[in-house]
């Protein structure tokens, strides 16, 4: 387990955890969107210079291996506030409450960790930077969280997020956050992320909104209806009213927009959607069939798919509106492209080979490569933000959702539902969210989520059921 | 019979012996002998030792080393002194080795040290050289020392034995302590290989359960080997915080965000298992003993 | 008497093979897709309306194989029958629909709808109907008609629809 840090951090943040306890439990707050501060110095004591071979220097060595794929126990007690006031968020005795929920939900859900039950004490406001690590460890938890929010005067909150490791009894992390009210859920993830991307080495991604079709009604009439929402399910909203059917959005990368197809007006097109106006414009003004599109990383090009003809081809259009650009021109369907997170290549669904297989090319439409030789058919591919792994769906009886390298092989299916469909990866690369659909007269489809190594595949839950998550990037 | 009928008996007669013929040289021009084995020497030693010279720690005893010569002067010829296992550190009575950390340049051993050294024809002989079998070798000692005993760098009784063990020879026998530094082994005592294994056995042994107990990060860290250096104490509590040594292996560009959780496991493998028990005493401080060694610690998969 | 009666038999046996027209080649379409008043009785079904359509055609629908676009004998004729109606009241803007089953993608089932519709779209065009009246839409596999998970289900769901807008 994580709890035991090397000596430097320990005895580093020992001395500035007694150095905090001596004086008002006040950290330094660090607003939004500075970088994180950890509080201690780089974990590393000098080594060897040369980083020799340790063989040759005649010293004995012991070799040992173990380890194990297990959640991490970790103590998340209620954060404590100085003065209860009342905030338009809400009490701030019960914003801790929470806040605290919100940091264990977050790391539950990861798969990595595992949130004592019981024995979650409460915590008085001086305890936060001075632990009872005996209690802790008794208890069953090797790292703590420890927390406490304040209201500023000028109606802003403040929350501080401690991280603990309880058997070397040493101060990890330390990170503070003012944010308007309204934000005071983001204070919790991004205190959960300093905690996973300490712990793991893993990037954050608690803080992160995903964008999707909820769905509701019979199967022959569903009501299809743009959503978003935090990753956690927090803060849920409708965003088209349901008339017209709404499908594969996407965030764009500065988060002011998603992309997406509606059938308003009975005409399938692709509409750019400004999240804080409300408002939509058409992208591609003409009558064919556009639908799938995707906004570059550098925000400039909406990639889509156009079907001219009967036929289904790849383009890009400027953001702004344009003429669009042809980047595929088989007589086959090429549909579902998607950026590297570089922006210089892109990976695609074609079936022509006869069957639908991934192909890979350049950002400008050249050298078109398939990349999938399995047996089987591959979709929907979408490239890892990591850049080393491409998700996709794979049919072969039933619909799986798997993984394999850019260059194709090293392929994995991660899941074995019937009808798991859609992947989309989290910002750091290490969760992918799908739809899985039950089957028969009665059949729904879900959100649900699996981590990259293939453990915790969980339901997300949401308003009402759902479909084509699409999740966005990291919130600054 | 006819003349047919006997004709073809008599075919048949030769045509079964031909066939028991071949068949005879067949099993004779079958199969080749077996190749002789070429005998082996095999050496049944009970312990293997690494080093075969003096270990180096003890410094060259401050005496000048005299050639062999003839037995010394009121000693009875040390006929058997051959068989002396020749201990490196002079073979003393228990006592001597034991607290006071001084070294051995004792009047006593010193005539016996020319024997020790029995130049390099020792090395064959010596492959046996027990390090642990200190016992053996004191109780050898013990009866060398009887049997070299009453020898007396004072004594300047001259003798005509032709003897190269003169005057001058004794003037160079000192008894001023050896420049070696100061150990609290127990003479003899080296790491060799068995030494080696036995200890890194009893420490991995004990750290396994908190090796068992970490958490493994993501796909690919089980590929990296993190290297750390434990400074221990004799009772096995670290000394001094451990140091993670700079150079890794198996790292790429997929795992290398797990360095650092692999590096916090291999030491939290140590620090969560502290304090190591059992450990021999007497190999703490030798030269590869366990005062300082090095953890490799990587993850399954 | 005897010969009335028969005479009777006879003349209902012929006047019921008579009116007892040929049985449908397709199955009646499911209840909510046509307005089919099989009584006819009503009046108010005004030539080249949609109701009027779908009672003169064989099928307003069309189906396909899996993974298909193309046209077998069956759908030809179907689609022969279409073709003889539009052309008759070359005034009806249509709208041609492509649906896919449920056992593809979201995105490659929009793509093979889509292909489906215009499949439909090019062979009335053959048949003299005016390219320009028929908008196609494509729903992927978004509105099935039958709900189950089974072959049956999935058969009936990948079709084309001739929807006559008025």
């Amino acid at each position: 387990m994580f709890h035991k840090m090397i000596f430097a951090l320990a005895l580093a943040g020992v001395a500035t955890g007694v150095a905090e306890a001596q004086t008002a439990p006040a950290p330094l707050p660090v607003p939004f969107p500075n970088a994180p501060q950890t509080g201690a110095p780089a974990p590393q004591a000098p080594g060897q210079p040369g980083g020799a071979n340790p063989q040759q220097q005649g010293e004995l060595v012991v070799d040992v291996v173990g380890g194990v794929s297990a959640p991490l126990g970790i103590a998340i007690p209620v954060m404590p506030t100085s003065d209860v006031v009342n905030t338009p968020a809400g009490r701030t005795d019960q914003l801790g409450q929470q806040l605290a929920q919100i940091v264990t939900t977050d790391l539950r859900n990861s798969g990595l960790f595992k949130p004592l039950d019981s024995g979650v004490k409460p915590v008085l406001f001086p305890e936060v930077t001075a632990p009872t690590f005996d209690y802790w460890g008794g208890a069953g938890a090797s790292a703590l969280v420890q927390g406490f929010i304040r209201a500023n005067g000028d109606g802003t909150l403040t929350v501080g997020c401690y991280l603990y490791d309880v058997t070397s009894r040493a101060e990890l992390a330390r990170q503070g956050f003012v944010v308007p009210p309204s934000e005071w859920r983001r204070a919790g993830h991004k205190c959960a992320d300093m905690v996973y991307s300490k712990l793991t080495g893993e990037g954050p991604y608690f803080d992160s909104r995903v964008v999707y079709v909820s769905e509701t009604g019979p199967k022959g009439k569903r009501i299809k209806r743009l959503a978003i929402m935090d990753q956690d399910g927090g803060n849920h909203r409708f965003l088209t009213n349901g008339q017209a059917i709404a499908l594969t959005p996407r965030l764009s990368p500065d988060q002011r927009s998603i992309v997406y197809m509606s059938y308003v007006e009975d005409r399938p097109a692709i509409y750019v959607y400004d999240i804080e106006s409300g408002r939509q414009r058409l992208l591609v003004p003409n009558t064919n069939l556009t639908f799938a599109p995707r906004v570059s990383p550098d925000g400039k090009w909406v990639l889509f798919s156009m079907a001219v003809g009967g036929n289904t081809d790849i383009y890009r259009v400027p953001f702004n509106g344009g003429t669009p650009q042809r980047l595929t021109d088989s007589p086959a369907i090429d549909t579902g492209g998607t950026y590297s997170p570089d922006g210089s290549r892109i990976v695609f669904e074609s079936d022509r080979s006869g069957t639908q297989q991934l192909y890979v090319m350049n950002a400008d439409g050249s050298q078109q490569q398939r990349i999938s030789f399995g047996s089987g058919r591959y979709a929907t591919p979408v490239w890892s933000p990591r850049g080393n792994l491409i998700a996709f769906t794979k049919i072969g009886g039933s619909f799986r959702i798997g993984i394999m390298s850019p260059a194709g092989g090293n392929e994995q299916l991660l899941t074995d539902g019937a009808q798991d469909e859609g992947p989309s990866w989290s910002p750091n690369g290490r969760v992918l969210m799908f739809f899985r659909s039950s089957g028969g007269g009665n059949g729904r489809a879900d959100l649900w989520s699996v981590d990259l190594t293939g453990v915790n595949v969980r339901r997300v839950p949401t308003v009402l059921d759902g479909s084509d998550p699409a999740w966005g990037p990291l919130r600054p | 019979m006819t003349q047919r009928d006997g004709l073809g008996l008599g075919l048949a007669v030769v045509g079964h012996v031909a066939v028991f013929a071949l068949l005879s040289l067949a099993w004779t021009s079958a199969p080749p002998p077996p190749p002789q084995n070429k005998p082996i020497e095999v050496s049944l030693a009970d312990d293997v030792a690494l080093d075969q010279h003096a270990p180096a720690a003890p410094e060259p005893p401050a005496q000048s080393a005299a050639p062999e010569a003839g037995p010394p002067d009121d000693a009875p010829p040390p006929a058997k002194v051959a068989k002396v296992t020749p201990e490196p550190a002079p073979p003393k009575p228990q006592p001597e080795a034991a607290p006071p950390p001084k070294p051995a340049p004792k009047p006593v051993p010193a005539p016996k040290k020319p024997v020790a050294e029995k130049p390099d024809k020792p090395v064959k002989t010596k492959t046996p050289p027990a390090k642990a079998a200190a016992p053996a070798a004191k109780t050898e000692a013990k009866a060398t020392v009887a049997k070299a005993a009453g020898t007396n760098p004072k004594a300047t009784k001259p003798r005509p034995t032709g003897s190269l063990l003169d005057d001058d020879f004794r003037k160079g026998l000192t008894q001023a302590p050896s420049h070696a530094k100061v150990s609290q082994a127990a003479p003899g005592a080296t790491m060799d290989a068995k030494a080696t294994a036995d200890i890194g056995s009893a420490i991995q042994r004990q750290v396994q359960p908190c090796a068992n107990r970490q958490v493994i990060p993501g796909p690919g860290a089980a590929k990296i080997v993190a290297y750390v250096r434990l400074q221990l104490n004799r009772d096995g509590s670290l000394a001094a915080r451990p140091t993670i040594l700079p150079s890794h292996r198996g790292v790429d560009d997929d795992n290398r965000i797990y360095v650092d959780a692999v590096d916090r496991a291999a030491i939290a493998t140590f620090t969560g298992c502290a304090p190591l028990r059992g450990l021999p005493p007497e190999l703490y401080d030798v030269p590869r003993g366990w005062k300082v060694f090095i953890l490799t610690y990587h993850m399954p998969g | 008497m005897a010969k009335l009666t028969t005479s009777l038999l006879i003349g209902t046996a012929l006047f019921t093979a008579a009116c007892a027209k040929k049985p449908p080649a397709v199955i009646p379409p499911p209840p909510g897709q046509s307005v089919v008043d099989p009584n006819a009785g009503q009046p108010s079904i005004a030539p080249g309306s949609r109701a009027d359509f779908e009672r003169s055609v064989t099928s307003n629908t069309v189906n396909f194989a899996l993974d298909s676009f193309s046209l077998d004998d069956r759908a030809r004729a179907i689609l022969d029958s279409q073709a003889q109606w539009l052309t008759r009241y070359p005034n009806v803007p249509v709208s041609l629909e492509g649906h896919c089953d449920e056992r593809g993608t979201r995105e490659y089932n929009l793509a093979l709808g889509d292909r489906r519709a215009l499949a439909a779209k090019n062979y009335l065009a053959a048949r003299g109907v005016a390219p320009g009246r028929i908008s196609t839409i494509s729903y992927g596999k978004e509105r099935p008609i039958a709900l189950g998970s089974d072959e049956a289900s999935w058969a009936q769901n990948r079709r084309a629809v001739t929807i006559v807008l008025n």
